[in-house]
C-alpha cells in the first residue's frame, strides 16, 4: 500500500512538471505573438471632441444625429479583416451601425461588395471620394467611430470582428486599449 | 491545533517549492540567466542542482518533515538565496530573481534577506513536530495535485482561452479569404 502511495505522489509531482510545460508553452505563444505583432489589440484614433464630426457635418445621413448609439464602421472593400468584419455583422440587429465603405471605385462597386457581403444598403454608404474619412480624420480601415446622440466619443482600429462586438451596444461600450496596429491597412 | 499548523506550514512551503522547482525544470534558461549575472561558475549544473534541492525539499516536507537533513535542506535552500542576493548587492548589479520562473520580475534583494528567517521557522516547524498526521508520500500526492488545480484555474485557463479566441479570429478571417477567393 505504502509503495502504491509513493507510486501515486511521483505521478502527481509529473503531472504538476506536465501542467507546467503546458502553461510554459502557452507563454511562449503569447510571447511569438508579441514579438511578431500579431495581436489583434485596436489603437486608438485622434478625433475632434468638439462636435465638428457629428454625422450630419461630414457627408452622413442627418438623421443619424438623433441615435442614442451609433457605431460607424469604415472598411474597405480591399482588405480581408474588413470583408470577416462585415460577415461577423451579418448575425448582429443594424440598429446601432452604419457602414462607411472606402476604396471603391464607383458607387456601383461599393453596392456590389455590399451586397455581396449582405450588407443592407440603407445602412451604409459608400464614400468613393473619401470626403467622410477625411472630415473625420480616419486614414485606417478597419476602424470605428462611436458616436452618443451624435457626439463622438470614441474612435479606433478594428484588427478583427471580436474587438468590434462590445462596441455594438450601448451598454456593453468600453474604452480601447492603447496599443498596436496589426490588422489594419492605411489608406 | 498545532498539528493544523505543522500540516499548513509544510503544505504552503512544499507547494511553493515545488511550483519553483517545476518552472525551473520547464524553464531553465531564467534561472541559469541569474546564475551567469551573478558570475557564477557552472550555471547548467547549478540550475540543475537549485531545481533538484528544492524538489527534494518539497518532498521531504511532507513525506519525512522530522528528519534534521529535511531541517537542513530547507535553510541551506533560503540560506542559499539570501547569498545569492547579497552576491547581487556586493556586484552592485540589478539581477532578476527568476524565483517561480520566468515571469518573476523582481530582482534579487531584500526579499530574500527577509525569507531566510520564514525559511528558518519552517525548518524548525517541521523538524519539532511530534505528530505523525499529515506526514507520507499521501500528502505529497494531495499538495501536488492541489498545486495543480490552482495553476490550471490560475493560469492555463485564462492563457488557454487567450489562445482559443485569438485563434477564433484567424479562423474567421481565413474563412473571409478562402470566401474572397472563391466570389
Amino acid at each position: 500500500m505504502g509503495f502504491l502511495w509513493v507510486v501515486v505522489a511521483i505521478l502527481s509531482i509529473i503531472m504538476v512538471i506536465c501542467v507546467l510545460a503546458l502553461v510554459d508553452q502557452y507563454q511562449t505563444l503569447e510571447l511569438i505573438r508579441a514579438t511578431l505583432k500579431l495581436e489583434d489589440n485596436p489603437s486608438p484614433i485622434p478625433f475632434a471632441d468638439d462636435g465638428s464630426i457629428r454625422p450630419s457635418l461630414v457627408g452622413l445621413p442627418p438623421e443619424l444625429d438623433e441615435e442614442p448609439h451609433l457605431a460607424v464602421l469604415f472598411l474597405s472593400v480591399s482588405c480581408t479583416t474588413c470583408r470577416s468584419i462585415a460577415e461577423g455583422l451579418r448575425r448582429q440587429d443594424w440598429q446601432y451601425v452604419w457602414i462607411v465603405l472606402q476604396q471603391a471605385r464607383s458607387e456601383e462597386e461599393g453596392r456590389l461588395w455590399l451586397d455581396g457581403m449582405k450588407v443592407p444598403i440603407s445602412r451604409a454608404t459608400v464614400d468613393t471620394d473619401e470626403s467622410i474619412a477625411q472630415a473625420i480624420g480616419i486614414d485606417t480601415v478597419p476602424s470605428v467611430v462611436l458616436y452618443r446622440s451624435g457626439e463622438a466619443f470614441l474612435a479606433q482600429t478594428l484588427p478583427s470582428f471580436r474587438q468590434l462586438q462590445p462596441l455594438l451596444t450601448p451598454r456593453k461600450t468600453i474604452t480601447p486599449m492603447p496599443v498596436a496596429k496589426e490588422g489594419t491597412i492605411r489608406l | 491545533m498545532l498539528v493544523a499548523v505543522d500540516a499548513a506550514v509544510r503544505l504552503v512551503a512544499a507547494s511553493v517549492l515545488l511550483y519553483s522547482a517545476g518552472q525551473k525544470l520547464v524553464a531553465p534558461s531564467a534561472i541559469r540567466q541569474t546564475i551567469r549575472a551573478l558570475r557564477m561558475p557552472a550555471p547548467h549544473f547549478l540550475a540543475a542542482a537549485v531545481c533538484v534541492v528544492e524538489f527534494a525539499a518539497a518532498i521531504l516536507l511532507l513525506a519525512a518533515p522530522r528528519l534534521w537533513l529535511t531541517a537542513v535542506i530547507v535553510v541551506a535552500l533560503g540560506l542559499s538565496f539570501a547569498v545569492a542576493a547579497l552576491i547581487a548587492q556586493i556586484h552592485g548589479d540589478s539581477v532578476r530573481c527568476s524565483c517561480l520562473g520566468r515571469k518573476s520580475q523582481s530582482d534579487l534583494g531584500w526579499r530574500q534577506y527577509a525569507l531566510l528567517p520564514v525559511w528558518s521557522a519552517v525548518g524548525w516547524v517541521a523538524h519539532s513536530g511530534t505528530s505523525d498526521r499529515f506526514v507520507g508520500p499521501l500528502w505529497v500526492s494531495v499538495s501536488a495535485v492541489g498545486l495543480s488545480v490552482i495553476i490550471v484555474v490560475f493560469q492555463l485557463l485564462p492563457l488557454g482561452f487567450r489562445s482559443w479566441s485569438y485563434l477564433k479570429v484567424l479562423e474567421s478571417q481565413w474563412a473571409s479569404s478562402g470566401s474572397s477567393s472563391r466570389s
